[in-house]
């Protein structure tokens, strides 16, 4: 691949978007190939979408590979990019870089019990690794899973028809919260770290997996070690301002790992190894 | 008769200088240090454009010659049925020579190689524009007084990563090839060449002693600042230096190893290009997300950031130090900041052996 200029994008086709949230302002898109076939990816890869005229930005898969035919992203609204892609619908084209960065370590999930904490929109990757696990020919490679996500208010979840599938299964304890009370949520209110601290789901062949705002990942790393998680046994999907997502345009490391090309799965041990933040 | 292989020591008289430069620009893109207002700066020799040998070392970093500010990497262009097309400009493969470049921004060279060809995905652009540079270097005759290339394991006639090596003389320019393809470029303006004297021979014999005995401080030992600078993320060092640091960003530009980028689109939807053009760790909104977290929001973040980067991430990383000594970032900072302080501070820090 040496002989190809790695920041020319292929082009992608906006097959469907749908509006995932009540603030509508997050979109899931579905894109498939202009000419040839979807390039291979795993739960935790991200991609970096082009608009052509506006620039690109990172986005990490929410399909699994094996949902064949398009790949998915949802995005947020945020800045002048994703606010041009917002305007675009089915049939317009952009641009696509990637599989990027390392993705979820599926070999050491082997056998063991899962502990999966999401918040707010960046449960988008969390969506592409449950989809991939819970597939009938991969849920028997892992233990029990539980599911913890939070988010401000109700209106605010994502894939609210998949969460709704997760809640019926036996295989899946699925555990929701809110920021906020509103009318009609019976479930709990209060953020993720505490819910995981009530609920205390068993860490003894438990690995724990976190995507979410920093806040919500720097509060629920002491409650997962103090349940018994050990620091090399908790994956964290890490984010940080991208351009080239090659290790190269030099502004996403941490330490001396780059969150684009290193990344964007570390280990909290790995982390405490390469910065004194954690 | 090839006179260059039997003699390596070639003579060009000062009165040749302008015969000698045009002479390769018939044959190769001949890039020179133009003279820039009172700063000199690589580009194309042109009979008009006045170009000065005796800046030590030129004001701009010779990473001109690699990374192109901005550069193109590719176009797009939309038809009226929204059918995208991309492009690439073809690669600069056709034989550049860079005449005067000196030995610390030679050795800067094999840093920008540790991010642009063995990082990740080797950049193509970049692997076209160095695989194409012949570099006939400077030696430095009389090296400035901020630069400190012999702290750096290097000395101001270091011929390393040089296709052949120049040493100005009083009455011109002594020239010695180094490599084959060095040798080749040289021979294009033979005629004007001849043999170095005796006399010749043992004044560049003493200029060469000289440089290499230059000790403009105590040599660096890399693996002891490494391990100094990695453990001093909590030391008030860093704030008290944020304190002074403007954040102008004046030392990443004129560096010669840094090379953070960003990528932009120029133009439209219907057409434009992405380049790549110059970016700096100094600047806050260098790491500033959509969402307006930072997580170098503070100048001691980023100077931290710039620090660790030049004198331990990258050796940890086995990659070469972030740092050549060539003094520019010592005498442009507004706010003299001084890396030679810098390196000093955290050498001296070393626990004994």
């Amino acid at each position: 691949m040496s002989d190809m200029n790695p920041f020319v994008p292929r082009p992608m086709e906006i097959v469907k978007v749908i509006d995932e949230v009540s603030s509508h302002d997050i979109l899931s898109f579905f894109l498939r190939p202009v000419e040839g076939e979807i390039v291979p990816y795993l739960p935790g890869q991200f991609a970096a979408l082009s608009v052509f005229g506006r620039g690109e930005a990172p986005f990490g898969y929410a399909s699994s590979p094996l949902e064949t035919g398009y790949v998915r992203f949802t995005i947020k609204r945020t800045g002048s990019l994703t606010r041009e892609l917002h305007r675009l619908g089915a049939g317009e084209v952009i641009g696509i870089r990637g599989a990027l960065g390392n993705a979820f370590d599926l070999e050491r999930f082997r056998g063991k019990d899962l502990i999966i904490v999401g918040g707010g929109y960046a449960f988008t990757t969390l969506r592409s690794l449950l989809v991939y696990l819970l597939a009938p020919e991969n849920r028997a490679g892992v233990g029990d899973i539980s599911l913890f996500y939070g988010v401000r208010h109700p209106g605010l979840f994502l894939y609210k028809a998949a969460l709704e599938t997760w809640r019926k299964r036996k295989d899946l304890a699925l555990h929701l919260t809110v920021d906020q009370a509103a009318d009609g949520w019976h479930g709990p209110v209060g953020v993720v770290p505490e819910l995981v601290r009530k609920v205390s789901p068993s860490t003894d062949n438990a690995l724990a997996v976190i995507c979410g705002p920093p806040p919500m990942i720097r509060f629920t790393l002491p409650v997962l070690e103090t349940l018994g998680v050990k620091a090399d046994d908790i994956y964290i999907s890490m984010e940080m301002k991208m351009k080239c997502g090659l290790g190269v345009c030099g502004r996403c490391n941490i330490g001396t790992k780059f969150v684009c090309s290193d990344g964007p799965i570390f280990t909290l041990k790995t982390l405490r190894e390469v910065s004194d933040d954690f | 008769m090839n006179r260059l292989a039997e003699h390596p020591l070639q003579i060009l008289d000062a009165k040749d200088l302008t015969a000698f430069m045009d002479a390769l620009a018939a044959g190769f893109d001949l890039q020179v240090p133009l003279v820039a207002g009172d700063a000199t700066r690589f580009g194309p020799y042109r009979k008009d454009a006045p170009c000065d040998f005796s800046q030590t070392p030129p004001a701009h970093p010779a990473k001109t010659l690699l990374l192109p500010n901005p550069e193109v990497l590719f176009r797009y262009t939309k038809d009226a049925g929204g059918r995208i097309t991309l492009s690439e400009d073809p690669l600069d493969a056709d034989l550049r020579v860079a005449l005067g470049v000196r030995a610390c921004d030679v050795r800067a060279f094999e840093a920008l190689d540790a991010v642009f060809l063995r990082r990740g995905r080797v950049d193509t652009a970049y692997q076209a524009r160095r695989d194409s540079l012949c570099i006939l270097g400077m030696g430095c005759v009389a090296p400035s007084p901020l630069c400190f290339c012999d702290r750096m394991g290097s000395h101001p006639f270091d011929t390393h990563g040089m296709d052949a090596l120049i040493i100005p003389l009083t009455g011109g320019w002594v020239l010695e090839a180094l490599t084959e393809r060095g040798r080749k470029v040289l021979e294009t303006a033979a005629s004007l060449l001849r043999a170095a004297s005796a006399e010749e021979k043992r004044q560049v014999a003493a200029l060469r002693t000289k440089g290499r005995e230059r000790k403009s401080g105590a040599p660096v030992d890399f693996e002891v600042l490494a391990g100094t600078v990695a453990a001093s993320y909590k030391d008030p060092f860093w704030e008290t230096l944020a304190t002074r640091c403007l954040g102008c960003g004046i030392c990443t530009f004129v560096c010669p190893v840094c090379s953070c980028f960003t990528l932009e689109d120029t133009g439209k939807t219907l057409s434009g290009g992405r380049q790549r053009a110059w970016d700096s760790c100094m600047f806050p909104a260098f790491t500033r997300e959509a969402s307006g977290h930072n997580p170098r929001e503070g100048m001691d973040r980023r100077l931290k950031q710039r620090f660790f980067h030049k004198f331990s991430y990258s050796i940890e990383n086995g990659e070469p130090p972030g740092c050549v000594g060539c003094g520019r970032c010592v005498e442009k900072c507004p706010a003299a900041i001084d890396i030679r302080e810098i390196v000093d501070f955290f050498s001296a820090e070393a626990p004994d052996v």
